[in-house]
């Protein structure tokens, strides 16, 4: 009779530890989809970014591009304008006349282009600095949308990991109940032992799901 | 007692089953956590290459935006303000105005600063080449466009694999699902059969998932990216190709294929280049190489077949084309192959036949994009022209033991020399007439047209045309003006009338003459030809070719040749 409750109590304390392993690879399961899903979350972001990082390169690239096309037709008028100035101080009064109206005429179509592009990115040499507007059109975009694309897919990464070493988690537990589930099927003092290996299987699956939450891996 | 014992098979009671049943599912349950692990890294792994395939094509197509932006400010800006200046300072220094020379000639050396494209080692500014752009190009994005190209590809066809594993997974877990339903259901039975059959099924199915899923996992997903480096050494290649530099870029698509031999644009793009060099039997195992390693495009089979024809391989040719024309159907120059394979195999019916329908395709896709509002795309101009260039290839090349395909492989050379003609103008003629019109050239040709003459203006003093010298087929360099001269009759004021310029085999759009006839039915014309407004550019050495067209039809055309 003693030894009959003894069985019986023996049965439900496996009923409890199958019952408390099985809970627990439900939450790692279920941990593990949250970290896939931020995973996907973060795939999405990146993606967007890059799009963003793209987008406002191709739009910065044709635009400084066409700011320097005027620039080059201001340079043009103005240094030949500055050239001429030059000649006509050694010329003779014939010629002079019409190096003047020439001078004229490309300093008022450097005026005309003075205004198609940025001043400012002019340097002290006259020479326009391109690199530089690119350089501000970018920061301007990157104040107003995400344009950082590598850490965002570097985060997906991270994730991903941990959704597989949560799924690694689950098949230690699994083996645990499978200990577990063996019990029955044995007797005398395996049953223990098998006890004792599922009962490690578990306690190693959850010191493990717990090291991965915590970012300790 | 007696319950138990009929409910006994092979010597095993109730109780027993249920425990190894018990035991069953939970080798089941870790089977499927296993499984559901490799179902999420196969599911991660795909994700992964998913993202990855988007990342280089977004990435590939800024690049692209934003390498052509800054190269055609290179080009279109900064050399043409080079090209200018240096035209200017001729000009100048033609006129003896030393100064406006010197001026333009401090201004073209400081246009230089303007781009790197003006520099070395794309640019040498003793010479009058134009700056190396292909080259310019390659280093500034092609190679980088290129590969990101192929990584997406890569990236694409990795992504393919994994999904295929994952579903496949899937397709696991749920068999294994099926498997634990029937241990379940085994231990509830009563029937010792019964039981038997089910759990001997779960076990059946477990049996079968377990196998197919260790074939699966064992199966590789391959991935170009991790070939060594193939990619790198193919948009090497692809840079150097497009710089014309076929030896060096053999030599890189000879490291792509080595570092993966079933790279098929390595060795399509390798057989390219061979072609260039004209290297047919290599570009012929490549191009070979490549379909047999799995890329079956109509391009890469329309690419051989044109090859098997320069070889004189014509029914090959022929097959190919047909293959390509499978695979890619509608496209014209391929169709245009096609006949020019059965005429240079002397099939002259079955090559008409095929041009024929080659035209009917141009119409039909010119007039399918006209109803659509939209416009046809630039290579049916060019899948005409090349087809008449072709032709006209093949008629020059029957005096010519050089050319390819050789005359001797020729099945019937006589009936290419009758036929050939006549088809080059219903080519040329119909390509002109679409372009113009949008249809086929409604009338008959009626106007008698005499063989174009090419004649040097006289002028007076003053610079009036005061007659023209005697007709001749060759010109020294240096002249800035020619006439072309004919004699007409059946013409009709208000006939459009066109004319082309061809120098070395290429039309040079900027010389088309469109206008509407107004010189009366009959008489002689001489139309100029004349740089005479210039100081500065004349007629460079070369092959010219005149084409006279009435109402969109070919009347006539005439070449002659500007001497070194």
């Amino acid at each position: 009779m003693e030894t009959e409750e003894k069985g019986s109590r023996f049965e439900t304390v496996i009923a409890i530890l199958i019952a408390i392993v099985a809970v627990l690879g439900a939450v790692v399961a279920w941990r593990s989809s949250v970290m896939d899903d931020g995973a996907g979350d973060a795939d999405y972001a990146g993606l967007r970014a890059a799009v963003n990082a793209e987008e406002t390169r191709a739009i910065n690239y044709v635009n400084a591009y066409e700011s320097y096309g005027n620039y080059v037709s201001y340079w043009r008028n103005n240094r030949q304008a500055k050239l001429l100035s030059e000649e006509i101080l050694a010329a003779d009064k014939e010629n002079s006349d019409s190096l003047i109206g020439q001078m004229k005429i490309s300093n008022d179509l450097a005026d005309a282009n003075r205004n198609m592009f940025e001043t400012r990115f002019l340097n002290r040499d006259g020479s326009y600095n391109v690199q530089r507007q690119m350089g501000e059109m970018w920061a301007d975009a990157a104040k107003e949308k995400d344009l950082e694309y590598e850490s965002q897919f570097t985060d997906a990464e991270k994730l991903r990991l941990k959704t597989n070493q949560f799924l690694l988690a689950m098949m230690i537990l699994g083996l645990s109940l499978v200990f577990y589930s063996l019990v029955e099927s044995m007797s005398g003092r395996w049953k223990y032992f098998l006890v004792g290996l599922g009962s490690v299987f578990a306690i190693a699956g959850i010191v493990f799901a717990v090291m991965i939450e915590l970012g300790k891996l | 007692m007696e319950n138990k014992t009929s409910n006994n098979l092979f010597g095993m009671d109730r109780d027993q089953f249920n425990r190894i049943v018990a035991v069953c599912i939970a080798v089941v349950t870790l089977i499927a956590t296993v499984m559901a692990y490799l179902q999420g890294d196969a599911s991660a792994r795909d994700d992964r290459a998913n993202r990855d395939s988007k990342r280089y094509s977004i990435e590939a197509f800024g690049r692209q935006v934003s390498g052509d932006a800054r190269v055609n400010f290179d080009f279109n800006t900064a050399y043409q303000a080079y090209y200018e200046m240096s035209l200017l300072s001729a000009s100048a220094e033609s006129r003896d105005d030393i100064p406006a020379a010197k001026r333009y000639q401090t201004m073209m050396n400081e246009t230089r600063q303007l781009s790197p494209m003006l520099n070395s080692p794309y640019f040498t500014q003793d010479s009058n080449a134009e700056p190396n752009i292909a080259r310019y190009e390659a280093d500034t994005y092609l190679v980088d466009i290129t590969r990101l190209r192929e990584n997406f590809l890569a990236a694409s066809a990795v992504k393919e694999g994994w999904d295929y594993k994952a579903n496949t997974y899937i397709l696991l877990l749920t068999m294994l699902a099926v498997a634990l339903f029937l241990f379940g259901l085994s231990s509830t039975i009563s029937g010792p059969l019964t039981r038997w059959i089910f759990s001997g099924g779960g076990a059946a199915i477990t049996l079968v998932t377990v196998i197919w899923a260790a074939q699966l996992y064992a199966k590789p997903v391959f991935d170009l990216r991790q070939q060594g480096n193939a990619i790198e050494d193919y948009a090497q290649g692809v840079g150097m190709a497009h710089q014309s530099k076929h030896v060096e870029a053999q030599a890189s698509f000879d490291k792509a294929v080595q570092a993966y031999p079933q790279y098929t644009n390595a060795l399509y793009q390798r057989g390219l280049s061979a072609y260039s060099l004209g290297e047919n039997a290599k570009a012929i195992a490549d191009y070979e190489a490549a379909r047999k390693a799995g890329d079956s495009s109509g391009n890469l089979a329309g690419e051989l077949a044109y090859v098997y024809y320069l070889e004189g391989r014509f029914a090959d040719a022929i097959q190919m084309n047909q293959v390509a024309l499978k695979a890619s159907p509608g496209e014209l120059w391929v169709q245009f192959d096609l006949a020019l394979s059965n005429l240079a195999a002397g099939d002259l019916d079955q090559s008409k036949a095929e041009y024929s329908r080659g035209m009917e395709m141009v119409t039909k896709q010119v007039a399918d994009a006209k109803s659509a509002g939209k416009e046809p795309p630039s290579n049916l101009w060019w899948g005409m022209l090349d087809a008449a260039d072709s032709l006209e290839a093949l008629v020059t090349g029957l005096d010519d033991p050089s050319s390819k395909p050789a005359a001797d492989k020729l099945a019937s050379p006589e009936k290419i020399q009758t036929e050939a003609p006549a088809l080059i103008t219903s080519l040329k003629s119909l390509a002109l007439s679409l372009e113009y019109t949008g249809l086929p050239p409604k009338e008959p040709l009626l106007a008698q047209i005499t063989p174009l003459q090419f004649v040097e203006p006289e002028k007076d003093e003053a610079g009036v045309i005061t007659g023209y010298a005697e007709p001749s087929e060759v010109f020294a360099a240096g002249i800035d003006e020619f006439a072309v001269k004919f004699d007409y009759s059946g013409m009709k004021d208000g006939q459009d009338v066109i004319f082309k310029l061809y120098i070395n085999g290429a039309e040079d759009p900027s010389w088309r003459i469109l206008e509407a006839w107004s010189l009366g039915e009959s008489g002689s014309a001489e139309i100029p030809v004349s740089y005479a407004y210039s100081d500065t550019f004349t007629f460079q050495p070369g092959e010219y070719t005149v084409e006279l067209y009435v109402n969109y039809q070919l009347a006539k055309r005439g070449s002659f040749t500007v001497s070194d």
